[in-house]
């Protein structure tokens, strides 16, 4: 009987606001003003008239039927904990700016809007930047809306902007002045290009990683399942150039095809597969897998690769002799970078391989790896992060420091070395048994 | 078969050129003396309004005009009697980017919105705006404010539009009320008023916990009814908001919500459907267009409500969709042909400059789709659309509540640049 009262009632609370008003979603509107230097963005969210016991109810936490300021604050950083705000993949921390909450009766009518205004911080570099706004806030129910205004800095202009279906997905590329478009010279967009191939591989944790975790055995030799022994300087250098070659071979060929347009894979499992990559690498240099074929290894995980590269080609959005030239800026910029990134750590790595703390370097790296690709592996799978993803996306800002750690502790643990040798002269090959 | 096409070509560029011809009157002359005639008509009947009513209603449908450069988001709460703060929003915010200064008389617990880079953002929690519970009069319907005047696609009773409700008025009161409008608006504007307010009254007699129906809509003038100086008369109530400023030789209606629900209704034994001609007119732009435009015009995603509604005066979002300058000439005239279903409300000469402007931006005006390609016949479709230029925004908007969404529309009419005429009302 009660139920029936209840679905009564419910049915004629429906059946005369229904008309009027937003009925069994939740619509979550956000415009964002992006400036030189910073993001605003103001949301308005109107819980319809069939949701609204629930999202009140999650609001008021202590079941009183009344949303106090502190509540309506916990709540607005519970909706900003659902938001994403990532520049070129690095995710930006958002300033809740003000809240504004209607009366609990107006959101029961399905006719209150909560309206919540936030910002970040943009770092400010010349140049074009991919913008991405994600909102997984109330999924199940949600409608969600987002647009950004036309900035009121001239020098910056938006430009090519993509969403998913139901818009919980949202980029935008930022081009500010000096940065490659359509219309600038050659010369200019050759070095455009170059730049976003530099910085791609910079901020491309997942590919550095890559290509590091490839690189961790090759001052070994494998025998019989297990990595045994080192090989000589030269052999190290002449592995490491195979490979790092190899990797270009293959991802360049891919960025080619793609970059014309010959190739077209949806990015997902692009990127799913880049971390499978690294985690298929990451147990090579625990246990060889593919002893003495890392090279053809690398040149087919390079086709992979070279797709995701493409993808961030794409949002250039150029064509014809354009698009040539970004092809080519944007791969030698990777080259470059990765040569750059092999140079600064590869002595050190080669220091380290003389070493008794090798084995356990590269096993602790391996893991490091292992554990990082199986994290992407999930975020990629279910577009959404998690904890560990996003501890290694902060942790890789700090490049520079890693590398420094890496060289220092490679110098400490050969003088470390070079005492143990006049303690014990022996075969440093046996460090490794 | 090649002489028939000739023939269909050659009538067809011929009705594009007489439909942009009889929209606008060739010399300008023309239309400023066309512009004066109007405004003058227009004054006198508002003044004539105003002499059928008594001293109190004069006073309740009276407002000072006072223009600003933008206008703010406006807030309403129910007062205990069920009725609303009237004409009191309890918190407001100013809609512009960091350029604009606060405006002039925006209520107390005003908050900027967008980027402060001219002011702090307000503290997390709220300000006095912010509405906490026992904190105040809190916030709930949203409407957009300009000086006085308060329009909103909320009912009558969530948002109260300053004025008077045609149901206090006489059968005398009413028509010189009706007047009013009919001398501002072109025949084709004016029976889409009725329209929309016979939409209206088709739902209030199914009975409506909220004011609706035509005894709801409300008139208000703001400022003297003048030849010469700016003034502006609102009439709307649930799914209209007309907002028109007249100054002189400029008659401004931008910003305009219209709407209905239910889109299709009986009157008279006769089925009217609301808002036909918007629905009719951006399907056969659709049809028109190739398969390389379509991709182009096809956004990949939902669009489930109004982006600009109230609240987003001056605002210009990055555009979408296909550019007009890589459409042909007939598609161009079509897309126009939509446009001039908003711009054609007001009386032909204000509508003639407007559709100049409007062309003078053409070539960088986008046309957006959101939804099927197809409709019903007899039945409006459920896709959004949006046509976004330099001096112009419209938002097509099928609402999905609750059941039909061909049932139920709101359309947003907006000139980024000029909303409430603040080009040349004095405000800039």
């Amino acid at each position: 009987m009660k139920r029936i009262l209840m679905t009564l009632a419910l049915f004629g609370l429906v059946s005369t606001t229904a008309l009027a008003h937003r009925l069994d979603e939740y619509l979550q509107a956000t415009i964002l003003s992006i400036e030189p230097g910073s993001v605003h963005a103001v949301m308005r969210l109107v819980p319809g008239v069939a949701v609204a016991a629930g999202v009140i109810a999650s609001i008021d936490s202590n079941h009183d039927g009344v949303l106090s300021p502190d509540e309506q604050h916990r709540y607005a950083e519970r909706v900003l904990a659902d938001l994403q705000l990532k520049e070129d993949g690095r995710s930006l921390l958002l300033h809740l700016a003000s809240v504004t909450f209607p009366t609990v009766d107006h959101m029961k009518m399905g006719t209150g809007e909560i309206e919540l205004a936030f910002s970040a911080d943009l770092p400010a570099v010349r140049g074009e930047h991919q913008l991405v706004f994600e909102n997984h806030h109330q999924r199940g129910i949600s409608v969600y809306l987002v647009n950004s205004l036309v900035p009121q800095d001239k020098n910056l202009q938006l430009e090519a902007q993509s969403r998913n279906q139901n818009q919980s997905f949202y980029q935008v590329t930022l081009a500010e002045a000096g940065s490659v478009t359509a219309q600038s010279f050659t010369w200019s967009g050759l070095a455009g290009a170059f730049h976003l191939g530099v910085r791609h591989i910079a901020e491309g944790t997942d590919h550095l990683l890559f290509l590091l975790t490839l690189l961790l055995p090759a001052p070994l030799l494998a025998l019989a399942g297990r990595w045994k022994g080192r090989t000589t300087v030269r052999n190290s250098l002449t592995q490491i150039v195979r490979i790092v070659t190899a990797f270009t071979l293959g991802h360049s060929l891919t960025l080619a095809l793609s970059g014309f347009g010959l190739v077209r894979l949806p990015s997902q499992p692009v990127e799913v597969l880049i971390a499978v990559s690294i985690l298929v690498s990451a147990i090579h240099a625990i246990r060889p897998l593919f002893p003495g074929r890392e090279a053809i290894i690398a040149a087919s995980f390079g086709l992979i690769h070279g797709l995701s590269f493409a993808s961030a080609l794409n949002e250039l959005g150029v064509t014809g002799w354009y698009r040539l030239i970004s092809v080519l800026g944007f791969n030698l910029g990777i080259e470059v970078m990765q040569l750059a990134v092999v140079t600064v750590t590869l002595p050190a790595l080669l220091l380290l391989s003389r070493t008794r703390f090798y084995s356990a370097f590269r096993i602790t790296g391996a893991s490091f790896a292992c554990v990082a690709s199986c994290a992407w592996i999930v975020e990629r799978v279910l577009d959404e992060p998690n904890p560990i993803s996003q501890g290694i996306e902060s942790l890789a800002h700090h490049g520079v420091m890693l590398a420094i750690v890496l060289w220092v502790s490679s110098a400490v643990a050969w003088m470390i070395q070079g005492q143990d040798h006049l303690v014990s002269p022996g075969s440093a090959a046996a460090y490794e048994r | 078969m090649q002489r028939i096409a000739l023939v269909a070509s050659v009538l067809s560029v011929g009705a594009i050129c007489g439909y942009l011809g009889a929209i606008h009157p060739a010399a300008n002359s023309v239309h400023n003396e066309d512009a004066a005639a109007q405004t003058k008509q227009v004054a006198q009947a508002a003044t004539a309004f105003l002499n059928t009513l008594n001293a109190e209603q004069r006073q309740k449908v009276s407002f000072e005009f006072t223009p600003q450069k933008t206008a703010v988001i406006a807030r309403f709460h129910r007062t205990s009697d069920s009725g609303v703060a009237p004409g009191a929003p309890t918190a407001s915010a100013a809609m512009k980017g960091p350029a604009s200064p606060p405006p002039g008389n925006a209520p107390d617990g005003g908050k900027r919105m967008g980027p402060p880079n001219g002011g702090k953002p307000g503290p997390p929690g709220g300000g006095p705006g912010g509405s906490g519970f026992g904190m105040g009069p809190p916030g709930g319907f949203v409407g957009e404010q300009y000086g006085k005047a308060v329009w909103s696609n909320y009912p009558v009773s969530d948002v109260l539009r300053p004025g008077l409700q045609l149901g206090s008025l006489s059968v005398a009161q009413r028509d010189a009320a009706m007047h009013l409008l009919q001398s501002m608006l072109s025949p084709m504007g004016y029976q889409k008023v009725l329209d929309i307010m016979g939409s209206d009254q088709a739902l209030s007699e199914t009975g409506q916990p909220f004011c609706s129906g035509t005894a709801c809509y409300t008139v208000g003038i703001f400022g003297e009814p003048s030849d010469n100086k700016p003034w502006m008369v609102e009439f709307g109530g649930h799914h209209l908001g007309l907002n028109i400023v007249i100054a002189g030789n400029n008659g401004v209606m931008t910003p305009t919500l219209t709407g209905a629900q239910p889109s299709v209704y009986q009157r008279d034994g006769k089925s009217v459907r609301v808002l036909a001609q918007e629905n009719d007119k951006a399907f056969a732009l659709l049809d028109e267009l190739d398969g390389t435009q379509r991709k182009q015009a096809i956004l990949n995603y939902e669009v489930d409500d109004l982006v600009l509604g109230p609240g987003h005066a001056g605002e210009q979002i990055q555009p979408e969709g296909l550019k007009a300058s890589a459409m042909n000439d007939r598609q161009k005239a079509l897309l126009l042909d939509v446009i001039a279903e908003w711009a054609g409300i007001v009386q032909s000469a204000y509508a003639g400059p407007r559709m100049e402007e409007v062309k003078a931006g053409l070539n960088d005006t986008y046309f957006a789709w959101s939804g099927p390609m197809t409709h019903r016949p007899g039945q409006n479709g459920s896709s959004y659309y949006r046509i976004q230029g330099p001096r112009i925004v419209i938002e097509f908007s099928p609402q999905g509540v609750g059941g039909d969404s061909t049932m139920h529309v709101h359309t947003i009419y907006r000139d980024p640049t000029n909303d409430y005429g603040v080009k040349f009302n004095g405000a800039e």
